[in-house]
């Protein structure tokens, strides 16, 4: 949604709002960290060079003695080298960044800022620094009057995850944030939503007539959601061994991705239309505490192994990580979800670290026809129809149907039906960064997560983390697809995994 | 004259293998571009635009084309995963003098897979031929400046409510100054004068796409009324003040509304790659590196591949619509 003075304008009827060249501020804290360098500042270039972002005002914030010279060499060796036609577009764009040093809590660093900004433009803030420094940040903006919205265009607030550790201190930032900013103001990032086959979720499903009457307990037996990573904990061995992959993959991406997998049609494509129908899931979810969550929950630590053909260190070998550690570095969780819809389909959900491969992908599984005509080879006889939405690497969508075999027998076995973004469209997907940057200078939170959503998943979160707080997660190695426990999760009930 | 089809086939096929080492991937659509022998290279910015990304036939009529026969080549470049992918790409010449029938493109289309065509040929008219290939192809995308009838030609083809789509690209080069435009009148304050314009001048664009933004102009501010007149297009409505939209004499102005109280709301270009937007509550430098008109190759494809909004394509019918009635009545 853009914001109303902008629609109001009727030379803009027509025009996609993310097109638009209009001017913009965007203040990056934390400006000299890992994320700004491998994503913010490429993402703002490529929206610059596109001409969707074009006229930026772009100031680095952070405690670095850094200053414009140096922030602008580091932008200039992130941005992938062009051809020599770009080198004007690059130093234009380069030219349009400049340095604040300044630590986070320290007043007179936002008393500069408040000079520097230009006025009449919308001001995105991006907090993208430890989560213990989002509140002395949003605090300070707050008191130097920067989120100050009675006049101009609006001022947004872009936070990355994890939002809290906990409901408690997710609830905290909440109620801080809330003394400053409206809802409409605070932007959760969860860059999941920003990937092209997420947002074509909903797409597939309200815009195509063939899925929806299906999608529902008569016709769908599971939903499994993976999102595999072969990596390990990658020099961030000291937040990861606080957080762990209930914390930091199941509570947001994850669970956001059920969420849109499960959620009603909404009204319109409105933020707040689109966040009700999502929030609405997550209160559906029945909650899992005591021994239900350690009966439908698998949590699991990956010991040294294999990968690749090399040999990796276990969890507890890891840089910065405590030996004695219980940190999950895997978790496969079974819901189910309150309503008509869903009453009686399990959502499987699986994340993890040096598993076999890197893969993120949805799978619906339909029930099988209820009367079996076609004799088939016996080890496919079981293998229903399924949907499979991938969303990284190769981003596409296969509907698995039975066919039959060539030949004079009437054996069938599963083909697929295949989509692939890379060939059926021209340009490539923008980068999900891309996407919710331009996005948050455009006023569009649809593709953001609200507070109500972001509460009901750390509550799910919480009760299963307390459940396993006196429990050594079960080991794996690395390299292999998790712990035997996690199959014995589906296997119990007849289904198995999708094979990594 | 099936043999020949055949042999046509049977060479591309070869071609496919020698090249990428294997038989064709799923082409996607058929791609049929019509144009002279002089603008070869126009024409094949086209195919140019698909290469790595889209695996399709391209089917290039050559009017007045002097090689006897279809030419089939073959364009590829490596994938992600270092796997050929290719445009096969078929010219066919038609003698000079003689007209463009489908029977010369048809039978090379790929069947039951969507066929999009693109008319560039200058000096030719917007019937009967035209109207022809627009029977047998999904989306058209036409170009009103080379057509004989000009924008008349072009605007009521893009009319047409019927399949296919038809695109106008002296349409699709207004888009970057319906931006720029829209952003002149962001500033609240500026827009009450959008209701008292008495002269708005364009400049970095060509005749038929002034026509086309005279059009949007009438339809995006609710005027009855579009006419040529000799200083300009007309643009006028029951209770509106009258206004007229024509080609800048001035080099440097990109756009300038001027209204009956004496304002200017304008960009004007300061060198190739910086504009000046200014008015009575704006006055601001910002980036604009090529031509207004400018429009990249692949946005001709998406735009030939209906990749637009729904409000968009309203907006695209309206305006053609207001122009061919413009030119026609």
């Amino acid at each position: 949604m853009v914001s109303e003075s902008l629609e109001e304008n009727p030379l803009r009827r027509g025009l996609d709002a993310r097109s638009a060249a209009r001017p913009y501020a965007i203040v990056i804290f934390g400006v000299t960290g890992d994320l700004a360098r491998r994503k913010l500042i490429p993402a703002l270039y490529r929206l610059f060079k596109l001409g969707l972002a074009a006229d930026p005002y772009i100031v680095g914030f952070a405690r670095r003695d850094w200053d414009d010279g140096r922030l602008r060499r580091e932008a200039s060796a992130a941005i992938a080298a062009g051809d020599s036609e770009e080198e004007e577009t690059r130093a234009t764009f380069l030219s349009r960044i400049s340095y604040l040093r300044s630590s986070f809590d320290e007043a007179e660093g936002y008393r500069e800022l408040a000079r520097r900004l230009p006025h009449g433009r919308p001001i995105v803030y991006y907090l993208s620094t430890p989560p213990d420094k989002y509140r002395d940040i949003i605090e300070q903006l707050g008191r130097h009057e920067l989120l100050d919205t009675q006049e101009g265009p609006e001022a947004r607030v872009v936070v990355e995850k994890p939002f809290g550790r906990d409901l408690a201190s997710a609830r905290e930032l909440n109620i801080t944030a809330r003394r400053y900013l409206r809802e409409s103001q605070l932007y959760r990032i969860d860059h999941y939503l920003g990937k092209e086959t997420v947002q074509n979720l909903l797409v597939l499903r309200f815009a195509n007539s063939i899925f929806e009457p299906i999608w529902n307990n008569h016709y769908v037996d599971h939903v499994q959601i993976t999102v595999a990573e072969q990596v390990g904990v990658e020099g961030r061995g000291g937040y990861f061994d606080r957080a762990g992959s209930t914390r930091d993959m199941i509570q947001n991406h994850v669970l956001q991705l059920a969420s849109l997998i499960a959620m009603e049609p909404p009204t319109d494509l409105s933020p707040d239309a689109v966040r009700s129908e999502k929030a609405k899931v997550m209160r559906a979810v029945h909650p899992l505490r005591g021994n239900d969550a350690r009966d439908n929950v698998v949590l699991g630590q990956y010991a040294a192994g294999v990968l690749g053909g090399e040999h990796v260190p276990g969890y507890r070998e890891e840089d910065r990580v405590s030996p004695d550690s219980r940190t999950d570095t895997f978790a496969a969780v079974r819901l189910e979800l309150a309503g008509w819809r869903w009453a009686g389909v399990p959502f499987y959900l699986r994340t993890g670290k040096r598993m076999p491969r890197k893969v993120s992908e949805i799978a619906v599984s339909f029930k099988q026809p209820p009367h079996n005509l076609f004799p088939g080879i016996p080890e496919l006889q079981d293998v229903g129809n399924s949907l499979v939405i991938h969303i990284q690497p190769r981003e596409g969508a296969t509907l698995t149907v039975r066919s039959k075999i060539p030949g004079f027998s009437n054996a069938t076995r599963p083909v697929s039906l295949d989509f692939s973004y890379g060939t059926s469209f021209a340009e490539s997907s923008p980068e999900a960064y891309e996407r919710l940057l331009l996005d948050a200078i455009v006023g569009d939170s649809t593709l953001y997560t609200r507070d109500d959503e972001i509460e009901h998943a750390w509550e799910l979160v919480d009760a299963i983390l307390e459940a396993f707080s006196d429990q050594e997660p079960a080991r794996y190695e690395a390299g292999t697809a998790g712990p035997r426990e996690a199959y014995e999760l589906l296997r119990r009930h007849g289904r198995r995994w999708r094979r990594l | 004259m099936s043999e020949r089809i055949a042999e046509v086939e049977a060479r591309l096929a070869e071609l496919q293998r020698a090249t990428s080492g294997r038989e064709a991937r799923s082409l996607l659509f058929s791609l049929v571009i019509v144009s002279t022998p002089e603008q070869e290279s126009e024409a094949l910015q086209v195919p140019d635009s698909l290469l790595g990304t889209r695996p399709a036939r391209v089917v290039h009529v050559v009017v007045g084309g002097k090689e006897n026969g279809a030419i089939p080549r073959m364009r590829c470049v490596p994938d992600q995963n270092d796997r050929a992918l290719c445009v096969q790409e078929l010219v066919i010449p038609v003698p000079p003098g003689q007209e463009v029938t489908s029977g010369f493109w048809i039978p090379f289309t790929l069947r039951d897979m969507p066929v999009y065509g693109v008319w560039l040929a200058a000096g030719t008219s917007s019937a009967p031929q035209l109207r022809e290939f627009a029977d047998h192809v999904d989306a058209l995308l036409v170009d009103s400046e080379q057509l004989t009838d000009g924008v008349s030609g072009g605007a009521c083809l893009a009319a047409r409510r019927a399949p296919p789509v038809a695109l106008d690209r002296s349409w699709l080069r207004v888009r970057n100054l319906r931006e720029l435009a829209a952003e002149l009148f962001d500033p609240p304050g500026h827009r009450p004068y959008l209701e008292e314009l008495s002269r708005v001048t364009v400049g970095e664009l060509p005749d038929a796409s002034i026509a086309y933004v005279a059009a949007w102009l009438a339809v995006a501010l609710d005027r009855d009324h579009l006419r040529r007149t000799p200083s300009g297009w007309q643009v006028a409505g029951t209770d509106a003040l009258d206004f007229t939209v024509a080609k800048s004499a001035d080099r440097k102005t990109v756009i300038a509304f001027e209204t009956h109280s004496g304002e200017t709301i304008s960009a004007e270009r300061l060198d190739e790659g910086c504009l000046r937007l200014s008015g009575p509550e704006l006055d601001r430098e910002r980036p604009s590196p090529r031509p207004i008109g400018w429009i990249r190759t692949v946005e001709i494809l998406e735009a030939a591949l209906f990749v637009a909004n729904e409000s968009a394509a309203r907006l695209r019918l309206r305006a053609a619509a207001r122009l061919c009635d413009a030119e026609t009545t």
